[in-house]
């Protein structure tokens, strides 16, 4: 390598340390940690002790975890395809708005930025079986009341409500880019072939953006499977657990039963399974995706 | 508007168990008893009460919100719930031991203050000296008022402050009065998993009708955690 190329090269190692420190610090090493930790019986007073795959196996034969795997699943199936669907029906229609794109942006946006744990107390009011908002509005529509976070069943509706409303403003805006990123030759094009919005929404507007949604759909996902805030101040993973998600779950087994090996354990499930869907998704989405 | 309203703190469930004779633990703590005659008993009075719309079953913020707006006849409170009361509620209201089962139980308790052992003789000092400010008479007697809490100290008990407010509204006397009706909370390692074992049965059966032989399966496993 000539004196030219390796400074380059250190050049180049110097603008990355700084990431590679901060990924270090505060994922890999806490990572590494994790694995270790999940291999001990541990509460934080007294030592670790080392128990082997204990915690694995107990885990595998645990009710109450694969309730939790249930309940995350259920999640994930009740926000992704809603907060999608929604998102691509209003990045459409913003795409077509001429005036106010930026009102509607704003307002759309609002909720990702929005303090969660705000947010999930004013959710608690609005879901108030007797003086809440959901239930008035069930009441104006005519549909009977609900009892929202008392009721296991409910709860996770009222939940899924919340992550829907939380993430729509993230998608539309990525989708919009998306959106914007297509050529109006194309539809110019569709137009004088004489083909209707709808033929033309099916046939370019849904292909090209397929990179896009396919983005989106990963993120949702991911975001999906660890939801916490809103679980943490809603409803404390209950009633009866039925709203105790994977990662709320891992939380109470570390922080309140603090049996920090069998969450670290629960942990590395929780990040496995991420890392399958998200390579399977890769593996199999990718083929549905059309690249311009 | 409801007679009663139940929820499903550790605290009252047990001092209701004990009401009915039962208790969550055999003597060592090596077993759970949750799923004892008595306490499926309890529990069925409990779904029946709900079921029939004379009980409310509601925990929480929700809760708290239920007793300010009258919405129920009687509701099972912590002492340290007096000053809340006398803040939210506008009704007319007041004090009474707590009894509903066969027997005289509440439980007594509350957050304890623990040091811990292996700490440096310097963290060990300040530790001390911090619980020594939370107990003395002076900050007990405050506390106390501020709350409804018991003092945790006789001087606190027997100082003109304490003794004026027991002469002037006799609902801070119920505290003191039903000592003798008490119990001690169990001590067990795993007690926040075991509570939790508890509410959700506790839950299932009221709210969801489920049949209280759910029980036998919560005590096997609580047996696992002992």
């Amino acid at each position: 390598m000539g004196r030219r190329a390796q400074i380059d090269n250190l050049h180049g190692w110097l603008f990355i340390s700084p990431a590679i420190v901060i990924f270090t610090v505060f994922i890999f090493a806490p990572m590494g940690v994790a694995f270790f930790i999940s291999l001990q019986k541990w509460n934080m007073l007294s030592p670790m002790r080392f128990v082997g795959l204990a915690n694995y196996v107990k885990m595998i034969g645990s009710d109450h975890f694969w309730n939790s795997v249930r309940i995350s699943m259920l999640y994930v199936l009740g926000t992704v395809p809603v907060s999608i669907g929604l998102a691509m029906i209003f990045a459409i229609m913003l795409n077509t708005i001429v005036h106010g794109i930026a009102f509607f942006r704003i307002m759309i946006y609002l909720p990702v930025v929005t303090s969660m744990a705000a947010a999930a107390i004013v959710f608690q009011y609005i879901f108030e079986p007797t003086f809440g908002l959901a239930n008035y509005v069930l009441d104006v529509v005519g549909l009977e009341r609900m009892m929202w976070l008392n009721d296991p069943n409910q709860a996770l509706v009222a939940v899924v409500i919340v992550g829907i409303w939380k993430r729509v403003g993230y998608n539309t805006i990525i989708l919009l880019a998306g959106l914007q990123s297509i050529p109006t030759y194309y539809y110019e094009a569709a137009t004088i072939d004489g083909a209707s919005r709808m033929q033309m929404i099916r046939k370019i507007t849904i292909p090209l953006l397929s990179p896009v949604t396919f983005f989106v759909t990963v993120m949702q996902i991911i975001a999906s499977l660890k939801v916490f805030t809103s679980i943490v101040i809603m409803t404390n993973g209950g009633p009866a657990r039925g709203t105790d998600v994977l990662p709320y779950f891992l939380y109470k087994n570390a922080f309140e039963y603090h049996k920090m090996g069998y969450a670290s354990a629960v942990a590395y499930f929780l990040f496995g399974a991420i890392f399958i869907f998200t390579l399977a998704q890769f593996r199999f989405g990718e083929k549905r995706v059309h690249y311009q | 508007m409801y007679g009663l309203r139940v929820y499903n703190s550790g605290w009252i469930m047990d001092s209701f168990f004990h009401q009915f004779g039962g208790t969550l633990f055999n003597e060592d703590r090596t077993k759970s008893l949750v799923n004892s005659s008595e306490i499926k008993e309890a529990m069925a009075l409990w779904q029946k009460m709900v079921a029939e719309e004379v009980a409310v079953y509601q925990g929480g913020g929700d809760g708290s919100n239920m007793d300010a707006a009258g919405q129920v006849g009687l509701v099972m409170r912590s002492t340290g719930s007096i000053q809340w009361f006398k803040d939210n509620v506008t009704h007319d209201w007041g004090v009474v031991p707590y009894a509903i089962g066969p027997n005289r139980a509440v439980s007594l308790g509350g957050g304890n203050v623990y040091m811990i052992k292996r700490t440096t003789e310097q963290e060990q000092l300040a530790a001390w000296e911090f619980l020594s400010y939370l107990t003395t008479t002076e900050n007990q007697i405050h506390w106390s008022l501020s709350t409804g809490y018991m003092v945790s100290r006789q001087s606190a008990f027997d100082s003109p402050e304490i003794q004026q407010i027991l002469q002037d509204d006799p609902r801070y006397r119920v505290t003191y009065d039903q000592i003798q009706y008490s119990f001690a909370r169990p001590k067990v390692e795993a007690w926040p998993e075991i509570e939790d074992i508890i509410q959700e049965a506790m839950t299932r059966i009221v709210l969801q009708g489920e049949s209280v032989d759910i029980l036998d399966q919560a005590a096997l496993d609580i047996d696992e955690l002992l």
